[in-house]
């Protein structure tokens, strides 16, 4: 057993997840930037058996997974471990769908949803909100763009209106 | 005394090409695809209707693709260079597509949005004479970079209002800013 502490792989040491972790992991159809990194627990430093057993881009460690689960995840549970390799088929999936027809191609989330809604064959209301979010996620951590009309400058009295 | 020996050629072979102006739009066809052949990107040829069709990554990190059409258009007289920014919008959105559209199309010098309201598409085309690229073969490379170039700024603008949401005026106002900040990068580099 090696009991050394190293920086957090994940976060660098911040303790939280930011942008450029999350693009740099590759994880931009899975994460959302937080205050709190799940691989080091916001400790900012891991043990080294724990780095050299879970990669830190491991999707399935995140701040919001159920405990139980992850106990399951550690002890190797085969269910949860099918259960997430078939997630991160389904996650990848849709987000490339999203990335070609959404982004690439411009068609309306609409025309989106019902043409991955008959590709999968179920029903649109069952894959709305996957799709949602995944659109918001790609919004932030791919598309990334900043506005920057809020410092826009309005002279009224030159204004023509 | 080469050179102008040289010269003497070059305006030979123009007054040639000048005398059977008439083969031009065969001629440019087949410019246009030695041209893509030679580049090794992956396209597609429609023979009958004379366009060449492929698809470019139009972000430093190759996530976004735009359909790119190439046509040798004979009726009009034009070689055209047309990129899909958007191939089935939200119809509730037309109103502010025309507002940003038309924006754009007071703006730029050369190109033209076109937004068909019936199938909700919104194209950029760019266009010139055929009689550019028979005599001057290179114009091509110029048109397909020049019009490339353009529609990263116009997808970028309708990516805003299509995906974001946002209000055309302050699409327009920060496409502005945008163009300002490059040319200024540019003539920096200059």
């Amino acid at each position: 057993m090696n009991n050394k502490i190293i920086d957090c792989p994940r976060c660098l040491g911040k303790g939280f997840v930011n942008n450029e972790d999350i693009k740099r992991l590759r994880r931009e159809f899975f994460w959302i930037e937080g205050p709190h990194c799940a691989f080091c627990d916001g400790k900012k430093h891991v043990k080294y058996d724990f780095a050299n057993r879970f990669n830190a881009d491991d999707w399935y460690i995140t701040s919001d997974l159920d405990k139980d689960k992850f106990k399951r995840y550690l002890n190797e549970d085969e269910e949860i471990l099918n259960e997430i390799i078939s997630t991160e088929q389904y996650i990848y999936f849709i987000g490339n769908y999203i990335m070609k027809h959404h982004v690439s191609r411009g068609l309306s989330k609409e025309k989106v949803i019902a043409s991955l809604a008959r590709e999968l064959q179920i029903e649109i209301a069952d894959i709305r909100e996957n799709v949602d979010g995944m659109i918001e996620q790609i919004k932030t951590n791919i598309l990334n763009v900043k506005s920057s009309v809020k410092d826009l400058d309005i002279n009224i009295e030159n204004s023509p209106f | 005394m080469i050179k102008i020996f040289q010269g003497v050629k070059e305006d030979i072979k123009k007054y040639q090409q000048l005398r059977s102006v008439h083969n031009r739009v065969s001629e440019v066809w087949l410019s246009l695809k030695r041209y893509y052949e030679q580049s090794g990107c992956n396209y597609g040829t429609y023979e009958s209707m004379k366009f060449i069709e492929t698809t470019y990554a139009i972000n430093e990190k190759h996530q976004i693709y735009k359909k790119f059409q190439y046509h040798v258009d004979e009726k009009a007289d034009l070689l055209k260079s047309l990129v899909w920014i958007s191939e089935g919008f939200d119809s509730d959105k037309v109103k502010n597509i025309l507002i940003l559209s038309s924006h754009l199309n007071t703006l730029m010098n050369a190109g033209l949005v076109r937004v068909d309201t019936k199938n909700c598409t919104i194209s950029m085309e760019m266009g010139i004479s055929l009689l550019v690229p028979y005599l001057y073969e290179d114009e091509i490379h110029t048109l397909c970079v020049k019009h490339f170039n353009l529609s990263k700024d116009i997808v970028w603008a309708f990516n805003r209002l299509l995906i974001f949401d946002e209000d055309p005026v302050f699409i327009i106002v920060d496409l502005m800013r945008k163009v300002d900040k490059q040319q200024n990068k540019t003539q920096k580099q200059n």
